[in-house]
């Protein structure tokens, strides 16, 4: 199944990466996904949906599970007529009904694959509205068969919400955060040592905004984009509002969250000397203590909030063994890092993401020490593969991030770590027993060890489970089977 | 084009896919942008449903959709042959491929003779039918390319279930309730659902089954074809309210020449009638005793005879009902709304004992709808 043509050497361009089945399962999501999930962050942001009445229905669907039932979406459904002829004249009138009617401070147009299967031209159509209607139109494209993956939904509605500001006087030592996709950006590490230095962090985009504040994003004197979605935004606000961006590293390179410190640090004209010093000793020596516990160990990297080789070259670094890597896209910066492996001598197969069930026919075959990603924690723990889910790392910045990817790592957080922490006394019981029962599978105790919260009837059979017996007895006496 | 503020009814490829999602031991691979199978996958949740089908993706790219490259299809069909084993291979196509004129005839022409699964082809998007006109049709495609390919089976004491779905509300109760009743009344076993909690080899053998009974109206033309080919009989009717129940069991009854078990105990249903008695005189005494019906396109005419014996007058304008049936969306917002048809938002419903069909569905409608006019009467 896997071909010496899917190895890291010869991969030169996205087209390269191959699926591992071809009949896909479940497949990546698109980039209506992608544009949903990234304008749902702003509660007051309308959205008109414009495309079949599948795509239409699954966007509201999900927007309505983001915004707890209080979502601003309208669907245009596409007919036969509007197939064969075009829906310039409708989709003008729903624009304008819904301008006159619910008088929304902004409409977010997003298109689908037949909107632009069928050449439909939505910029001019929304262009010629300008002046017919108060609200302001943005328009995000999002046609699946032009890409791989949801990301490109998520850069095209991040930048369409520089068009919602305007020039204003810049303040001094305030910033915007671009690309935080999480609550809590006060507990990061940069947010709490720009506020030390007396920055005020004026917004978190997409977050931290509704569409009223959203408009004074311009009076930042700049911009630290802390994701590559955010990107172009800031490249937007750059251009049309002057407004410069440093990117701070989403990758675990110690020298490059330096160089982001001291970019921020030259601007701003602030000193965060002490905190680099303190801190890359601090994590130098936390990697090279991961460095002993892992290195030779394989892994099979899933998905992280990571790019997939930044990542792999993270886990290379601490002497790790990347067996397969699934990437989601090729993008242009992937090559440096590529490049990069190659030299430190590692050869992976690299293969598509979001195809997990051809994978699983051969765990057994590659046997890594390590799954990196979101997989089934049984399916992993019949072949003895530690999983580790790195998604809480992705709300550090700054070097924290390094020393929770360490964490994480070292205390093997799974699947469950996701979880939200209850616990009881008698959990700390049946973890207690777990630990000492001596006939359970290694893989399954981690598994057990690491769920946040033990289910109650599990619990239950857990305390009663007699060690002297066999596994399988003991499930079948509690009519469980294996 | 057409605006909605609410959740669009869905469309005819989307009932196709909830009715094969219903069928346990299905294989559907669909030959089209990934996004659209992953969001359908995730979008079966709603229903609170078991469903265990597998449906693959062969995604597309623009050179797919520019050339009308159909190897990608070829391929996964290949594959999932090999692979898989399934028996029955459903392939389905997309908007898109409905738009750039894909031709799956001839995919399958390609591919037949080099696997051991069967073929079958679903229809193409239309962009003009809802997702009922899909369940109806795939039923069809059942009946025609399994049931009807297999040998004709002697007739046993079972009896087939059409036009209940993953997809209708409060289906479990409902399939519980008319499986006790079979039971019950004639000693009868379920044979198959053809598209809820069932698998291959069941509807391989719905010839075997002595009656067809069809709950919703999706499920009529594939009865009707199994009437044609088995001289199996069927009855279209809905057990809503004990008369309603009553009527049901005696028309099967008559179908099948079978006397009806006699009850031994009827205080429950004596109970039941007494309710109602009771529900009828607070309809009458009500100044306002209109409601309404958004079924999101599922035909409830059974249920609707049923609730206007009970006293109630209909009426298409919303604002002046003081009683509506709806989805699961209004039913969250609105204080006078009982949820019968989906989409819902976080509404589990998958308790399988608050059934609205038959006997023990009459008692709990009755009371569903005498605490929903309660709480309409105090909202006003």
């Amino acid at each position: 199944m896997l071909n010496e043509k899917y190895r890291l050497t010869n991969i030169r361009e996205d087209k390269d990466i191959k699926s591992l089945s071809k009949a896909q399962f479940p497949g990546p999501h698109c980039p209506l996904f992608g544009a949903v999930m990234t304008a749902s962050y702003i509660e007051d942001l309308t959205l008109l949906i414009i495309g079949t009445e599948e795509c239409t229905y699954y966007g509201k669907d999900f927007a309505m599970i983001r915004q707890n039932g209080k979502d601003r979406v309208y669907s245009a459904v596409l007919e036969q007529h509007d197939i064969t002829f075009g829906c310039e004249e409708d989709l003008k009138d729903i624009i304008i009904k819904i301008d006159r009617e619910e008088k929304p401070k902004a409409l977010m147009v997003i298109t689908t694959c037949v909107v632009e299967l069928i050449g439909e031209d939505t910029t001019s159509i929304l262009r010629s509205l300008k002046d017919e209607v108060d609200t302001k139109l943005l328009i995000v494209k999002t046609e699946h068969f032009k890409c791989n993956s949801h990301i490109e939904g998520v850069e095209k509605a991040l930048e369409q919400l520089a068009s919602l500001m305007t020039p204003m006087e810049k303040k001094e030592k305030t910033v915007n955060i671009l690309g935080f996709k999480y609550l809590g950006v006060e507990n990061t590490e940069l947010y709490k040592e720009l506020k030390k230095n007396g920055v005020n962090i004026s917004m978190t985009i997409p977050t931290k905004v509704n569409m009223e504040t959203i408009q004074k994003a311009a009076e930042s004197s700049l911009n630290i984009v802390v994701e590559h979605t955010a990107l172009s935004l800031a490249k937007e606000m750059e251009k049309s509002l002057g407004i410069p961006y440093v990117i701070f590293p989403k990758a675990l390179d110690l020298d490059k969250i330096v160089e982001a410190y001291e970019q921020i640090g030259d601007i701003l004209d602030i000193k965060f000397d002490s905190l680099i010093n303190e801190k890359y000793k601090s994590v130098t020596s936390d990697l090279i203590a991961a460095e002993q516990l892992l290195k030779n160990k394989s892994f099979i990297y899933g998905n992280t909030p990571f790019s997939c080789f930044e990542f792999s070259d993270f886990l290379v670094g601490l002497g790790m063994v990347p067996i397969v890597i699934q990437c989601r896209e090729l993008v242009k910066s992937d090559r440096e890092v590529m490049d990069r492996l190659i030299d430190k001598g590692v050869n992976p197969y690299i293969v598509r993401m979001a195809n997990i069930a051809p994978l699983r026919r051969i765990y057994g075959e590659l046997s890594p020490d390590y799954y990196f990603g979101h997989e089934s924690p049984m399916i992993l723990a019949e072949h003895n593969i530690v999983q580790i889910v790195t998604d809480n790392c992705a709300k550090k910045i700054g070097f924290e991030k390094i020393t929770e990817v360490l964490g994480t790592i070292l205390e093997e957080k799974g699947i469950f770590s996701l979880l939200d922490e209850k616990k009881s006394t008698m959990e700390d019981e049946v973890r207690d027993k777990i630990k000492n029962l001596k006939n359970m599978p290694a893989p399954m105790k981690k598994v057990l060890l690491n769920m946040k919260e033990i289910p109650d009837g599990m619990k239950e059979a857990l305390l009663t489970l007699d060690d002297n017996d066999s596994m399988v007895e003991m499930m079948k006496n509690h009519r469980a089977s294996m | 084009m057409k605006l909605y503020k609410n959740n669009p009814i869905a469309s005819d490829r989307m009932g196709i896919l909830w009715t094969l999602n219903g069928i346990n031991d299905a294989v559907i691979i669909e030959f089209g942008p990934a996004g659209t199978t992953h969001f359908s996958i995730e979008g079966l949740m709603q229903f609170g449903a078991d469903t265990s089908a597998k449906t693959f993706t062969t995604h597309m790219d623009e050179h797919d959709v520019t050339f009308g490259n159909e190897d990608r299809i070829i391929d996964a069909i290949l594959e999932i042959d090999e692979i898989e084993k399934p028996e029955y291979i459903f392939v389905i196509g997309s908007s898109i491929t409905s738009i750039i004129g894909i031709d799956l005839e001839s995919v399958r022409f390609q591919v037949e003779d080099r696997v051991d699964s069967k073929i079958i082809l679903l229809p193409d998007c239309d962009f003009q039918n809802d997702f009922t006109h899909g369940v109806d049709e795939t039923l069809q495609i059942l009946v025609n390319e399994i049931t009807k390919k297999s040998p004709k089976m002697e007739k046993l004491p079972f009896y087939n279930i059409l036009g209940l779905g993953i997809y209708n509300y409060n289906q479990s109760s409902d399939f519980k309730e008319i499986k006790r009743l079979m039971k019950e009344n004639f000693s009868l076993e379920l044979g198959t659902t053809f598209m809820l909690d069932t698998n291959i080899k069941d509807i391989e053998q719905a010839s075997k089954a002595l009656i067809n009974i069809v709950l919703h109206k999706e499920g009529l033309e594939a009865a009707k074809l199994l009437e044609e080919a088995y001289d199996q009989p069927y009855i279209y009717l809905t057990p809503y309210g004990i008369e309603g129940t009553k009527k049901w069991l005696n028309s099967i009854s008559e179908l099948l020449n079978m006397e009806i078990t006699p009850t031994e105990d009827n205080s429950e249903i004596n109970r039941v009638v007494y309710k109602e008695n009771m529900l009828k005189r607070r309809v009458a005494r009500l100044d306002n005793n209109k409601l309404c019906f958004n079924n999101n396109n599922i035909s409830y005419k059974y249920l609707e005879e049923y609730l206007y014996k009970l006293g109630f007058k209909k009426t298409v304008d919303e604002r002046e009902a003081i009683i509506r049936f709806s989805d699961g969306i209004e039913a969250l917002h609105n204080q006078n709304v009982i949820q019968i048809s989906p989409p819902s938002f976080r509404q589990d419903n998958e308790y399988p004992y608050l059934p609205i069909m038959g006997y023990r569905g009459a008692y709990y409608l009755v009371q569903q709808i005498n605490n929903t006019l309660t709480k309409a009467e105090l909202s006003q």
